[in-house]
């Protein structure tokens, strides 16, 4: 029988003499400088897109200040039936983002920009985009072609804006619907999730056609679970959408946030919870600290990353954290921002006030109180940061990681750390432990420490155990009291019980390991029939179990469940048989 | 390194990775263009990279997989209005193995076309889709078992490349 490597080789000879066929290389090579020459000389494609977008940007900004400056215009003779209506120009190569007075915009320093907001169109600058102030917008997607999408999430009349060289059509969407967020894949293909009453349901736009959604999931999938987690987009709380690569994905917030609360404290065990529509799962711990807290808006979507920005107060700094598929985390420190100004609700720059694109994060903040509201002229300031990139250093696995392990490390607290060191350190990430076990070991034999029940590496012996869903230990050994530092951790559970613990690849108690590409080796002896043991690449040794096949049949890799994870040096039972 | 020299070492092999992704000669070319042109307009910043080839990669497979989606919608609307929505039916073995591919997942079709096409190593493949080489392993396994099935073909591959 053809082998598959004989297949494929035959398969990749086929597929280079076809393409070859086709690949022109120097015409091609000619059509790129071509096309990019083309695109400098009409502003078209990306260059327009990116120009627009940034105007874009710049506007909602300014669109989202309104909402906090309508009071204000009100109570000095606003009209009251304003309605949206777009600029007629078009921004030509080289200009800079249009505003009312000098306009300026340094893409490499971020530099002032100045807008007018005005409570009359008749007094919009031509060369603006004018909002109704009393709508919220959300962020602006731009299509690959160049049109700019915006959900208008007014109460009174929701909908779509398409923005296309200047010519705006709008799409009203139901007002018993709330627009919650929206997101574009690569292929254009834009989610919005809304809110009727207290459910969720998610929505498909294909090709970026804002009057065909197509309904993607409902309430079964979206239900916010915890009820003290409130769906309101300010601090963007509980469900969030995030565009992942052209797919879609949510992530959970399980934090104790009353509603209406604007900054989340982030404690010991924050952590987010990423759903992929494909079913899988995987949990990104923020950094240490109880002390920290979400800069609202926290969290960005790139195209394979989500990015999240957490602010410290402690040391005044603020970081960029991109999160990547592959469960690693890298970071970037920024200099924090004026506190007064970052949060600052009454500007309600809100959602606007940050943007993240592929490279780069954009900070844009209202300067003064006075000229936000006390005028119809906002001063806001743009500065840019550089994104964390996959090629720098992972950020090593926070302490605040309740649940992570690895072969040499529990929570965060690295095997070797002496007693009184790790205790508050685990405390602070778990809670007071419910259990606290001492044992000596009398005889030793060979070097190992044995007493009538079992033998340990250490002739003194302290375990604590925390139990969540099921049951976590940290194994402490010594040759002496005085001497005792962690030296291994255990936790077991059912197959159906949520895991206390997980590694760094998302590997917990009730997986599958070949889902990992772990290969179990099974235990010996008929009372064994069914357990087996692996260990992971980073030296965590796992007990299995089998489930759903019969007794003395080959399990299949699918049914291998993993029932205990364990790592460095714990006491062992004398007599075990398996 | 000068943006011609990259064109010229990486171009070609661009319209094969885009074929064995799409199945379908003019899109490849497009794909691969696209992908050229991207890296020209960022060549600053992409001549930098540690991996300039690592990246162009990632960028045409992404579009061959945004063209697959888009592709595939097109050949469900074809099928609602009344035609058969499929795509030509493989003849040769090499275009089965390629079909047969294009059929896998995402994450699977692209760790298989990379290690196939270029004859990368398990590490190179999960540098060039910024993966750890585990889940890679995994994705290949896994790809491998559906190809060797599709394709009824024997499969004793160990993982261990």
């Amino acid at each position: 029988m053809t082998s598959l490597d004989e297949f494929a080789t035959m398969a990749v000879a086929d597929v280079r003499a076809e393409a070859a066929q086709i690949a022109d290389t120097e015409a091609a090579l000619a059509g790129v400088r071509s096309e990019v020459q083309l695109v400098a000389a009409a502003l078209t494609s990306t260059a327009a897109a990116h120009n627009r977008r940034r105007r874009f940007l710049t506007v909602g900004a300014a669109a989202a200040a309104c909402v906090a400056v309508v009071v204000a215009a009100m109570t000095i003779g606003g009209s009251n039936d304003r309605t949206v209506r777009p600029t007629q120009s078009t921004p030509t190569a080289g200009e800079p983002i249009p505003s009312m007075s000098s306009p300026i915009y340094d893409e490499t320093t971020g530099s002032q920009i100045v807008f007018q907001f005005t409570r009359q169109w008749e007094e919009c600058d031509p060369t603006a985009y004018c909002l109704d102030p009393r709508s919220s917008f959300i962020a602006p997607l731009v299509t690959s072609d160049g049109r700019i999408l915006l959900g208008e999430t007014s109460a009174r009349s929701p909908g779509w804006l398409i923005v296309d060289d200047g010519n705006t059509t709008r799409v009203p969407i139901d007002p018993s619907w709330r627009l919650r967020d929206a997101a574009m894949a690569p292929d254009d293909t834009v989610y919005a999730m809304f809110t009727v009453a207290d459910e969720a349901f998610l929505y498909r736009y294909d090709d970026a056609d804002m009057s065909s959604p197509v309904l993607v999931a409902g309430p079964e999938r979206l239900t916010v679970e915890d009820g003290s987690v409130s769906l309101d987009t300010a601090g963007k709380a509980a469900t969030t959408k995030i565009d992942y690569d052209g797919g879609m994905f949510f992530v959970r917030r399980p934090m104790n946030r009353p509603q209406g609360a604007q900054l989340p404290a982030i404690d010991g065990d924050t952590f987010f919870q990423v759903d992929f529509l494909d079913g899988t799962s995987r949990q990104y711990n923020v950094l240490p600290g109880g002390d920290g807290r979400l800069a609202a808006p926290a969290l960005y979507s790139l195209q394979n990353a989500v990015v999240l920005i957490q602010a410290l107060q402690f040391d005044e700094s603020e970081s960029i954290i991109v999160m990547l598929p592959d469960g690693t985390m890298r970071e970037r420190v920024v200099p924090l921002l004026p506190e007064s100004v970052t949060f600052a609700q009454r500007f309600s720059v809100g959602n606007e006030q940050r943007f993240v694109d592929e490279g780069y994060l954009y900070l844009l903040t209202a300067e003064t109180t006075s000229a936000c509201c006390t005028s119809t002229t906002a001063v806001f300031s743009v500065r840019r940061f550089a994104l964390p990139t996959a090629d720098e250093p992972p950020v090593v696995v926070p302490s605040a990681a309740k649940g992570l392990v690895s072969g040499t490390s529990l929570a965060g607290v690295d095997l070797g750390t002496g007693f009184d060191e790790a205790l508050p350190m685990l405390q602070r990430i778990q809670g007071d432990q419910y259990r606290d076990e001492s044992a000596e070991y009398t005889d030793n034999v060979d070097g190992k420490w044995f007493n009538d029940d079992e033998s340990f590496s250490h002739r003194f012996m302290r375990q604590l155990c925390w139990e969540a869903s099921s049951m976590v230990c940290a194994v402490f050994g010594g040759e002496s009291v005085e001497q005792l530092h962690l030296v291994g951790w255990w936790s077991v559970g059912g197959p159906n019980l949520p895991s206390p613990v997980y590694a760094s690849s998302g590997l917990a108690l009730g997986m599958v390991p070949a889902d990992f590409g772990i290969e179990v080796t099974p235990a010996q002896g008929e009372v064994c029939n069914g357990l087996g043991r692996a260990e992971t690449d980073d030296g965590i040794q796992l007990d299995t179990t089998v489930i759903g096949t019969t007794v003395g049949a080959t399990p299949a890799p699918a049914d291998i469940v993993v029932t205990g994870m364990s790592a460095g040096e714990i006491p062992q039972k004398s007599g075990g048989d398996c | 390194m000068e943006y011609d020299d990259f064109f010229r070492a990486e171009q070609p092999k661009m319209v094969v990775l885009a074929l064995a992704l799409t199945g379908v000669p003019e899109a490849a070319r497009d794909l691969a263009q696209e992908s050229m042109v991207k890296a020209y307009r960022a060549w600053p910043s992409v001549q930098q990279m540690d991996r300039p080839g690592a990246w162009l990669r990632r960028v045409t497979i992404n579009a061959s997989m945004s063209w697959h989606r888009s592709h595939r919608r097109e050949a469900a609307a074809i099928a609602r209005m009344g035609g058969d929505g499929s795509t030509v039916q493989p003849e040769r073995e090499g275009q089965q193995f390629w079909a047969a591919v294009r059929a896998l997942p995402d994450r699977q079709r692209a760790v298989v076309a990379l290690y196939y096409l270029e004859d990368q190593s398990v590490a190179a493949t999960a540098v060039a889709l910024e993966m750890p080489e585990g889940t890679v392993k995994t994705n290949l396994r896994m790809a491998r078992a559906a190809l060797a099935l599709a394709l009824g073909v024997s499969d004793d591959w160990k993982g261990s490349e």
